[in-house]
């Protein structure tokens, strides 16, 4: 029962919140959902803080080791402020997408706690289908249906991929649950058919995440969604599924490192430099964002790659630090106001450092921390990688990392060029509306990314002793 | 002194870091109707950190032989990383220079052409003062950082601040900015990659000395035995950071532009504060870490300093503009202070470690004077003062009387950064130049001579061309400003001192920092035999490939 107790809370909580919208009147409904899935969302948190230190060992093929924890945290953390940039919206969240937004991180937390094939797939598909419908539901710019229908397709050929993998690996071992698993394929000799299923399973989980070469719905979908559904995106998502990854390949398939260690580094390094190099070319902020976004996948795979020498921890923490530097960056971006379109360009944002300094300086600080570079706590995730890579022996990955912080520097520069040194626009310049939830959501991310930045000793040694247990 | 050094003064080196950051609060807090006052109180705390730097040298008690203060402070202990502070001869005189440059730039940053009144930092000055001591934090702890990863990120972190010091007000430049914009990006591409050039290296360097329970202190890692191919790619990595920040040719392609287009109080802190890290983190670093490799690449690095020589000279020869002559001037002149580290004689490396601040301090000088001439000419392009035409016998003395505070100035800088004798540039050319003869690369010191007499000639034709036009101005010539003038002041005098008395100022606790790595380099020489063994075992690899071995053997 303790196993999936924060998922049973956040199941309940997504149970009230539906028979509620039975029961109370439409006008009633919104502002109070949103607050009540905030509280919900928190209570979940704190039972899960409040069980850290006492996993027991997992069961139902959920595991409950600390990493499974730090990731439920992180992912809770992440859905709290997701609600928050939700509620600050100017037309407030209808008590469905509260529900569809706990309900994909409910996935989340499924899929980055599964211990077995048929509960992962369980939880990607509880979470895909909800973002499907969460990008539908909101018609945010012209790109919206586009974004629904093409997350919807890549969903279901993720899906298929994934349960021939399945149905490949189960041939070859006998076996969905990891620990079994890892134990047949390392007693056999004859790997042919099991890396079949490796491959097919790595193409289901690649797409999900926008690797590279599987990255070319990720602008579209991240561009037509709307703020709070692409936020979820960037940060939730991006958590929960690579954690996922590194649970299945370091733990269950790690009999067969040497099949999926050049795969993972070599997507890793494709994704991060392709990733880069295309934001590079965005006219679009938020499509520009994807681009790095699947970049940033791309320096977390590195960790994955070089596992051995514990860039799990190194992964985890690098994760974590995108997700709040995303979050906050959304919710700064929600803050301005929006072309008619809905498509912002880098270049309306010209002058905005000029005119709403505050705005300037702290938009300037998470686009740090994005980008990867000191005083923020990006930069400690980069070191770590970089350094984690080296240990390995596999210097190329860490020379990549390193490179790389380089590239997807220039797009953040190109965006703080804008902010403080190019005139405004005289029409269609865009408007800073301030409000309380979603400055919440920026100050928190930088007061929370330059202190771990100055300070990441705490948070480094929980990263690495939580990715610990997953080996 | 004695009854001062039997005091202990309480975190000498954390003061040197924590005051600019103390400072820069105050400055931000400074009330917002009365911004003329931050821009005071950051003149204050920058007069503070330069009176107690100059107290801490003088009441050191080692700074002869060694460190005169040392202080570590875990950061990140399971990761190796602390702050191991040390302050000694070699960073001494770069960070008062430093410091001293930090101060003339708050002094000349209240800028009183009303044209360009509606500047970022114009309106703003509240923001600048605390950007610049924030500057001046950041280099402190460049400047006294050991570890070579921390030495790495504190130098990121110094770019991003002269990043935004270089462009934030480019939109209301007269042009839209583009100029300014073009120039700021490259600056900070160039030296981002660069430091992460530097930061790869010192991370490969990190892990090979944490094998051997070693921290990434400069100190630790001295001794550590390297791979000699590991150590050749490292020094590689750690010289194109430094290249670049100096800059030498080929890695000069932002240098220029940034002379040439930047506000005057960053200009002069790119010319007198960043630069000269890189040749700090060659002597710091390069030598005492690499000396096999160093020896290897000394001579082609001597190459690269008669190219950069010669390059530099004859480019500053066809520049029209000051602010571009002196930039190509410097470039010319980083020549001269390679040269001398790469003959890893004592009298080479020390004449670069004496150079190196009195180079700075008077380019810094030289630089300031042509911007704010420029700015006042308010020309962006093509000459400076305008109908220039040479020969029609206007009188250099003549102009020199109208414009006496400038052209007294200028002539100061000018003869301390062409090393005229007497001047402060002289004692640092004569023992670079003897020091690479006896090391005999008496061909590169040739090549040196050659085309900084090339830089020389440049520069004093520039003087000559600014009293003739002064003489010629039909209007009265406006002379530099009290103010100015009052805040160069210090930065000559010292220019005049250290020329005339050089053994008082530029040489004291330089000598056996010189010594000792010149003479690592050299034990290297006869060692060196051209039939290395190429050996490209990472001691990690080696491991973690056996690892993998033993695990498929073992299924």
């Amino acid at each position: 029962m303790d196993a999936i107790l924060t998922e049973l809370i956040v199941g309940g909580v997504i149970l009230v919140i539906l028979l509620m919208e039975a029961a109370l009147s439409p006008r009633r409904q919104t502002r109070s959902m949103g607050h009540f899935s905030l509280f919900g969302c928190l209570l979940a948190l704190a039972v899960t803080l409040s069980r850290w230190g006492g996993e027991g060992g997992g069961r139902y093929g959920v595991a409950d080791d600390s990493f499974a924890l730090y990731c439920e945290i992180v992912l809770l953390a992440g859905a709290a402020l997701v609600l928050l940039i939700s509620i600050s919206q100017s037309t407030p969240p209808r008590s469905e997408i509260c529900a569809l937004i706990l309900m994909a991180t409910l996935g989340m937390m499924i899929a980055a706690s599964a211990a077995d094939l048929l509960i992962l797939f369980l939880g990607l598909e509880l979470a895909f289908i909800s973002l499907q419908i969460l990008t539908a539901s909101t018609r945010f710019s012209a790109m919206t249906g586009e974004a629904a229908i093409k997350l919807t397709i890549i969903s279901a050929a993720a899906s298929a991929f994934f349960i021939m993998g399945f149905a490949v690996i189960y041939g070859a071992t006998g076996t969905a649950d990891y620990a079994e698993m890892a134990a047949a394929l390392s007693a056999s000799t004859d790997h042919r058919l099991s890396t079949i299923g490796v491959g097919l399973l790595l193409i289901a989980l690649g797409l999900r995440l926008g690797a590279v070469p599987l990255h070319l719905w990720l602008p579209d979908v991240w561009q037509g969604a709307a703020l709070p559904v692409t936020a979820l995106l960037a940060s939730g998502a991006m958590v929960a599924f690579v954690a996922a990854l590194m649970r299945l390949l370091a733990h269950g398939l790690e009999p067969l490192q040497s099949t999926w260690i050049p795969i993972v580094s070599v997507v890793a390094v494709a994704t991060m430099t392709v990733g880069n190099l295309l934001a590079l070319g965005q006219r679009y902020l938020k499509r520009a964002l994807a681009c790095a976004g699947a970049a940033q996948v791309g320096f977390a795979l590195c960790g994955l790659a070089a596992f051995q020498a514990g860039g799990l921890g190194a992964a985890t923490f690098a994760l974590t630090v995108v997700a709040l530097f995303s979050l906050g960056i959304y919710a700064a971006v929600s803050l301005c106001s929006r072309p008619e379109d809905g498509l912002t360009e880098i270049d309306d944002y010209s002058g905005l450092g000029r005119s709403h300094p505050l705005f300037g300086i702290g938009l300037i600080a998470l686009l740090l921390g994005l980008a990867g570079l000191p005083p923020t706590a990006g930069f400690a995730a980069r070191l770590w990688l970089a350094e984690v890579a080296i240990e390995n022996g596999t210097s190329a990955l860490g020379a990549a990392v390193v490179f790389n912080t380089i590239l997807s520097a220039y797009l953040y520069i190109r965006i703080g060029v804008r902010l403080f040194m190019v005139a405004p626009r005289g029409e269609g310049a865009l408007a800073v509306r301030w409000n309380p939830e979603a400055v919440a959501v920026v100050t928190l991310a930088i007061i929370a990314g330059l202190a771990v930045g100055l300070w990441p000793g705490p948070i480094m040694d929980v990263a690495r002793q939580s990715a610990q247990a997953v080996l | 002194m004695g009854i001062m050094s039997a005091y202990q003064m309480p975190y000498p080196l954390l003061t040197l870091i924590g005051l600019p950051l103390v400072g820069t609060l105050c400055c931000l807090l400074s009330p917002r109707h009365r911004p003329a006052l931050a821009t005071v109180i950051a003149t204050v705390f920058a007069a503070a950190e330069l009176a107690w730097l100059i107290m801490l040298w003088l009441t050191a008690t080692s700074r002869a032989s060694g460190f005169a203060y040392a202080a570590q402070y875990e950061w990140l202990p399971e990761f190796g990383l602390q702050f191991d502070l040390r302050l000694d001869g070699l960073n001494f005189y770069p960070l008062c220079v430093a410091t001293l440059v930090l101060l003339v730039s708050l002094v000349v940053s209240r800028d009183e052409n009303p044209d360009r009144q509606q500047r970022l930092f114009a309106t703003a000055p509240r923001q600048l003062s605390a950007t610049l001591l924030l500057l001046q934090g950041s280099l402190a702890a460049v400047f006294l950082s050991l570890d070579v990863v921390l030495f790495a990120a504190l130098c990121q972190l110094t770019l991003i601040i002269l990043f935004f010091l270089l462009g934030a007000d480019a939109d209301t430049d007269p042009d839209g900015g583009k100029q300014r914009r073009a120039m700021a990006v490259r600056f900070a591409l160039f030296n981002l990659v660069g430091t992460s050039s530097l930061l790869f290296g010192g991370l490969i360097l990190k892990s090979r000395a944490a094998l051997s329970g070693l921290s990434g202190s400069a100190l630790d890692l001295q001794g550590m035995s390297m791979p000699f191919e590991l150590e050749a790619w490292v020094l590689v990595s750690f010289f194109i950071c430094f290249a670049i920040q100096m800059p030498l040719v080929p890695f000069h392609g932002w240098f220029a532009d940034v002379c040439a287009a930047a506000p005057r109080w960053t200009s002069i802190l790119i010319v007198g504060s960043w630069s000269v890290v890189g040749v700090y983190g060659i002597i710091r670093f390069c030598l005492p870490l690499f000396p096999q490799a160093v020896a290897l690449f000394a001579g082609a690095a001597a190459v690269a300093a008669v190219l950069s020589a010669l390059y530099g000279g004859l480019l500053a020869l066809v520049q029209h503009e000051n602010r571009r002559r002196i930039a190509w001037a410097c470039i010319s002149g980083n020549g001269i202070l390679l040269l001398g580290i790469c003959s890893s004689t004592l009298q080479g490396v020390h004449g670069s470690i004496a150079h190196l601040s009195s180079h700075g301090l008077s380019r810094a000088a030289l630089l300031l004077l042509a911007v704010i001439l420029a700015e006042r000419a308010g020309s962006r392009r093509g000459t400076d003062i305008g109908g220039l035409e040479e020969g029609e016998g206007r009188s250099v003395a003549a102009g020199f009387r109208r414009i006496p505070l400038l052209a007294s100035c200028w002539l100061i800088a000018t003869l301390a950064f062409i090393g005229f004798p007497g001047s402060a540039g002289f004692p640092g050319h004569l023992l670079i130049f003897s020091g690479a003869i006896s090391s005999g690369q008496t061909l590169a010191a040739a090549g040196v001579i050659v085309g900084f007499a090339i830089t020389s000639f440049a520069l004093m034709a520039m003087f000559h061309r600014l009293c003739a036009d002064a003489a010629a101005a039909a209007s009265a010539a406006v002379d530099l400003r009290r103010h100015y003038a009052l805040a160069l002041l210090p930065a000559l005098a010292l220019l005049l001192w250290a020329g005339l008395f050089p053994g008082t100022l530029l040489f004291e606790g330089t000598e056996q920092i010189a010594e000792r790595a010149g003479a690592l380099v050299r034990d290297c020489l006869p060692n060196l035999s051209p039939d290395i063994s190429p050996d490209l075992s990472f001691g990690p690899a080696q491991q973690s490939a056996s690892s993998v071995t033993a695990l498929e053997g073992g299924s």
